[in-house]
Parts: C-alpha cells; sequence; structure tokens
C-alpha cells in the first residue's frame, strides 16, 4: 500500500532525509517516531503530495507521488501539525466545503458528512463557528476533513495533540476502527500512544530510519514484571539472583520498594501464566511481604532510545 | 473548474464573514460618495454645461481606479500570504485538483466580492439617469473599465502574494509592484506599445470617456492571463522549493 525506497529530501545544502526505505500493508497501523526535526512531517509531507522529493520513490497504492500526484491525492488523507481550518466557518460549512474540493459525489456527499461528523463526534457543534472551538475539537474538525473522502491511506501527524484523556481513547478506537481496510500512518512523540494505537512502529532519527519493528518484536510479548513488597526488599532480590529462570533482577527506580525482573526466554512459553503464578505463590511462603504485581512494559521505551542513542554515537563516531 | 468555483464562493464567503471585505467595502463607499458629492456639487456651482458621463462618472471611476491599487492588495494577500502562512492553503494543495484550479478559485472569489461591490455601486449612475439623460453605452464601457482594471489589480497582487507567506511584505510589495507597474510606462525610451500596455489607468480613463477598443481589451486580457500564469507557477513550485 506504501511503498517508500530511497527517499532523500533536501532542503537547500540541507539534508533533511537520508534515503528513507519502508513499506506498509492494507490494515496496519504505522507509528513514526522520533524527536523534533527528524524528519517525520517531511516524510509525511512527500507521502500526501505536498512536498516533491530530491530523489528516490515513494508509491502510495502503486501511485507515485512525483508522477501520478492527482491519483495520490484522492486515496491519501492528510492531518498535518497545524490543522488547516478555516475559523470564520462554521464545521458544517468547512466539513462540506473539503468534501467539494475532495470531489465527493454530490449524491454521497450528504450521508459523506454525517457519517464523518459522527465518527469524529462533533455533531454537537456542527453550526458552531471552528474559531470559537476549543483546541480539542478543533483537531478532530480536521480529522473529519481527513476523512470524508473516505482515503484509503491516512497520513496523521500527531492526531491526538490538544485532546482530553477521553477523547485520544476515543480517537485511538477511531483509528483503530478505520485501519480494517485502510493503511494509516501516525506519527507521534508520545511512546504509550504509539504502543496502544500501532501495529508496526518506525523510529526516524536525523533523517534516517533507526530501527523498524512490529510491536510485537518490540519486546511488548516479554515484559519485564515489577514485584513490590511491605519490606524486606533486599532478601527478595537476593532470592531472584539466585534462581536459574531470572535473566535479570534489580531494584526499581520509579517505585519505593520494588524490583524490576525480567525473566529468560523459556519463561515465557506456553506456560507463561503458571510459572508466574508458581513465583508469586513462592514468593508469598517466603513472607518478603508482597503487596502488589504487575507487567512493566518497556520494549518501545528501550528500542526507541537505544536507537537513538545508537545512531548518534554512531554519527558521533563518524564525525 | 468546479473546484475553482469551491473555493471562489469560499474565499467570497469569507471576506463576507471577517471584517475585512466589510471594512474595504465601506471605505469604497464613503470615498466614492464623497468624490460623487463634491464632483457634482463643483461641476453646478461653477454653472457650466455638465457632460454627466464623461464630468462625474468619469472622475469617479478614475479615482476608484487610483483607490483599488490600494485596496485589492489587501484581498490577494488574505487569500493567498495568509493562507500560506495559516497552512489552510495546504488543505487546497492536498486536494485533487490542479493548481490551476486555485489561483482560478482565489481569482474569481476576489473578482465576485468586487462584482457585488459594482452591482452597488450602480447607484450612482441611477441618480445620474434620474437627473440627467446620459449615454448609456458609454456609462457601461467605463464600468467594464472597471471591472477589467479590478481584474488587472487582482491579478498582479495574486502573484506577488504568492512569492510571501508575510501579510506585511505582500501587501506593501504589491502595491509598489503595481504602481511600479503602471509608472514603467513613463522610463525613457520604452517602445510605445509598452507605455500604452502596461498604464492600465489611462486605458481605464479612455474607457470611460467611451472609447471602446479590441486592443485595450486584449491588454486586459494579456495582463490578467501573464499573471495568473505566473502565480499558478509559484505555486507549483512551491512543492519543489521550501
Amino acid at each position: 500500500m506504501i511503498e517508500v525506497k530511497d527517499l532523500v529530501k533536501l532542503y537547500g545544502e540541507r539534508k533533511v532525509l537520508h534515503g528513507l526505505n519502508f513499506s506498509v500493508g492494507v490494515g496496519r497501523v504505522c507509528g513514526f517516531l522520533g524527536p523534533n526535526g527528524a524528519g517525520k512531517s517531511t516524510t509525511m509531507d512527500i507521502l500526501a503530495g505536498l512536498l516533491g522529493p530530491s530523489d528516490g520513490t515513494a508509491k502510495i497504492c502503486g501511485f507515485d507521488v512525483v508522477t501520478q500526484t492527482r491519483e495520490v491525492k484522492e486515496v491519501v488523507g492528510y492531518l498535518p501539525d497545524n490543522p488547516p481550518l478555516y475559523r470564520e466557518m462554521t464545521v458544517l460549512e468547512f466539513v462540506t466545503f473539503v468534501a467539494k474540493l475532495r470531489k465527493v459525489p454530490s449524491a454521497q456527499r450528504k450521508s459523506a458528512i454525517e457519517r464523518v461528523l459522527n465518527d469524529c463526534d462533533v455533531k454537537d457543534v456542527a453550526n458552531r463557528l471552528v474559531g470559537n472551538l476549543s483546541k480539542g475539537y478543533r483537531q478532530r474538525v480536521a480529522l473529519c476533513s481527513a476523512l470524508v473522502h473516505q482515503p484509503k491511506v491516512l497520513i496523521l501527524d500527531e492526531p491526538t495533540e490538544g485532546l482530553d484523556p477521553n477523547q485520544i481513547v476515543h480517537i485511538r478506537e477511531l483509528i483503530r476502527k478505520l485501519a480494517k481496510d485502510r493503511t494509516v500512518i501516525l506519527s507521534s512523540h508520545i511512546l504509550s500512544e504509539v504502543q496502544a494505537t500501532c501495529d508496526d512502529v518506525i523510529i526516524i532519527n536525523q533523517g534516517s530510519i533507526a530501527a523498524q519493528s512490529s510491536l510485537t518484536e518490540a519486546g511488548s510479548n516479554r515484559p519485564a514484571m515489577v514485584f513490590s513488597f511491605a519490606d524486606k526488599t533486599e532478601n527478595a532480590l537476593s532470592w531472584f539472583k539466585e534462581k536459574t529462570f531470572v535473566a535479570n533482577a534489580e531494584l526499581f527506580s520509579d517505585k519505593p520498594n520494588s524490583l524490576l525482573v525480567s525473566f529468560k526466554e523459556d519463561f515465557y512459553g506456553d506456560a507463561r501464566t503458571s510459572n508466574i503464578v508458581q513465583v508469586n505463590s513462592q514468593l508469598v511462603q517466603q513472607g518478603f511481604g508482597l503487596t502488589s504485581v504487575y507487567e512493566h512494559r518497556t520494549g518501545l521505551e528501550s528500542l526507541f532510545f537505544n536507537a537513538i542513542k545508537n545512531q548518534n554515537s554512531f554519527v558521533g563516531g563518524q564525525a | 473548474m468546479r473546484a475553482a468555483l469551491t473555493i471562489a464562493q469560499r474565499d467570497f464567503r469569507g471576506f463576507l464573514g471577517t471584517p475585512v471585505g466589510w471594512i474595504a467595502g465601506c471605505i469604497l463607499f464613503l470615498v466614492s460618495g464623497l468624490l460623487f458629492t463634491i464632483v457634482t456639487n463643483q461641476l453646478l456651482l461653477r454653472g457650466e454645461a455638465v457632460d454627466p458621463v464623461a464630468d462625474i462618472m468619469g472622475s469617479l471611476i478614475g479615482f476608484l481606479n487610483y483607490i483599488n491599487i490600494f485596496v485589492i492588495p489587501i484581498f490577494t494577500m488574505r487569500v493567498m500570504s495568509e493562507e500560506l502562512a495559516q497552512g489552510t492553503f495546504r488543505l487546497q494543495a492536498g486536494a485533487p485538483i490542479t493548481s490551476g484550479e486555485i489561483i482560478g478559485g482565489k481569482f474569481l472569489g476576489i473578482m465576485f466580492y468586487f462584482s457585488a461591490i459594482c452591482l452597488l455601486l450602480l447607484i450612482y449612475p441611477l441618480f445620474v439617469t434620474v437627473f440627467a439623460e446620459p449615454d448609456f453605452k458609454v456609462m457601461a464601457a467605463g464600468y467594464l473599465g472597471l471591472i477589467l482594471n479590478i481584474a488587472a489589480i487582482v491579478a498582479i497582487g495574486l502573484f506577488i502574494s504568492s512569492l510571501t507567506q508575510n501579510a506585511v511584505i505582500s501587501y506593501l510589495g504589491s502595491v509598489f509592484f503595481i504602481i511600479l507597474f503602471l509608472f514603467s510606462a513613463y522610463v525613457k525610451g520604452a517602445p510605445e506599445w509598452y507605455q500604452r500596455s502596461v498604464n492600465i489607468l489611462d486605458l481605464g480613463n479612455e474607457l470611460s470617456r467611451g472609447i471602446l477598443k479590441t486592443s485595450s481589451i486584449a491588454i486586459y486580457l494579456a495582463i490578467v492571463s501573464t499573471f495568473l500564469f505566473l502565480s499558478r507557477l509559484v505555486v507549483e513550485t512551491k512543492r519543489w522549493r521550501v
């Protein structure tokens, strides 16, 4: 659905994209992660047909972004980081304008607008001026404009920015729902956001891909565990260190009287649940005062920081 | 073409939805109203024979042509530079339409607004008709000149505004460029055809005296199409420059 090969973008002398390569299939939600200025928005602009690449190719649904820009724009719905909105229009007028601009046939226009207003939960403000809405509502109106023509590929640049927690959950659900028969690319610098919504993750740093992984590979299948104790944490630590199935055990810095324990690979097999139950019951028998146990999903976080650290040190080494 | 009309309609409503359209309208009506009163009074006080079309309507349209040099860039700045700065231009650039349709839409949007103003300005010919017997053909030629002058200034303004995101530079740059364009007719050694082509204020005055030539219309069309083409070129190349 999206195929990017050796994508390069130069802004004058400055190279912002250094030959990106990736592909995203139908029904996948791909998260673009990266620090500010990494090249996420530039990549998205190129994929949406708004910016021309300096070198390399990008194809959306088989259409080339350089030679078949019009076709690309027909199949792409794009929500930029700074949502383009006409403040003096009402929500309904604005979405109708975008639907006309996007060439939604007049027979289907009314139902398309109705559907998108419902999906993005802005029907109650349909007759209000966009300029008078809160940031969260404005973001959702912008999302309406990206969805009104039912695009096959959805490119969202920080879609949940400015939304309250309720709205974030709602938008996440909406993205998951939309992704069933579409391809979605979303950028964010909130790791939990990507973890909750995406199937794949691409980490971009300094214009090149620092890491690319499916989120199950990113470690969420083998989470470390946090064990909290009323007292005797040190005793529990030495108990864990003696066990052969433990890969690493250390004091957990985020929570007092707690241990962060990661297990060896065979611990996470089919008997994973019974293994955890067994460890818990042994801890209780030992009388360490176990108060709580939960999974600590560090996969994406460590992937992100390691990727960026490795790349920076590589670049630094080169210099 | 439909996309261009959609953009034109939006821009036209946008002018009426914000103070810009109303304030500019007020300025045009205030100035034209004052001028109409002054000219009429002066002519009547002198007690000379008055030609209602050449003396009254001619000076009114001539003055509006001057004023438009300073009023129209406000609109071109709004639809191009401000939209580029606010990111709303990306909404249109991201839609499956050509840059020609975008520029055409913006041109038509401003023309719709000024056509509405011209329609309301018909109140002066109406007065003239009530109190005198004007030559309608000459009066129509004068109005055509006014509209063609507006179209030329809009096209030039759109071109300058497409070059910058800065509203102040866009406005001042447009006014400066239009004045430069007009006064380039007086550069020593400029060929006669050039002198005649760029001085659209003189062409407008010619039309308001009832001198309607095919060459005048062709000059206006050439100016409008050249600058619209250049604006389209600028918008198209924006994808490749940043």
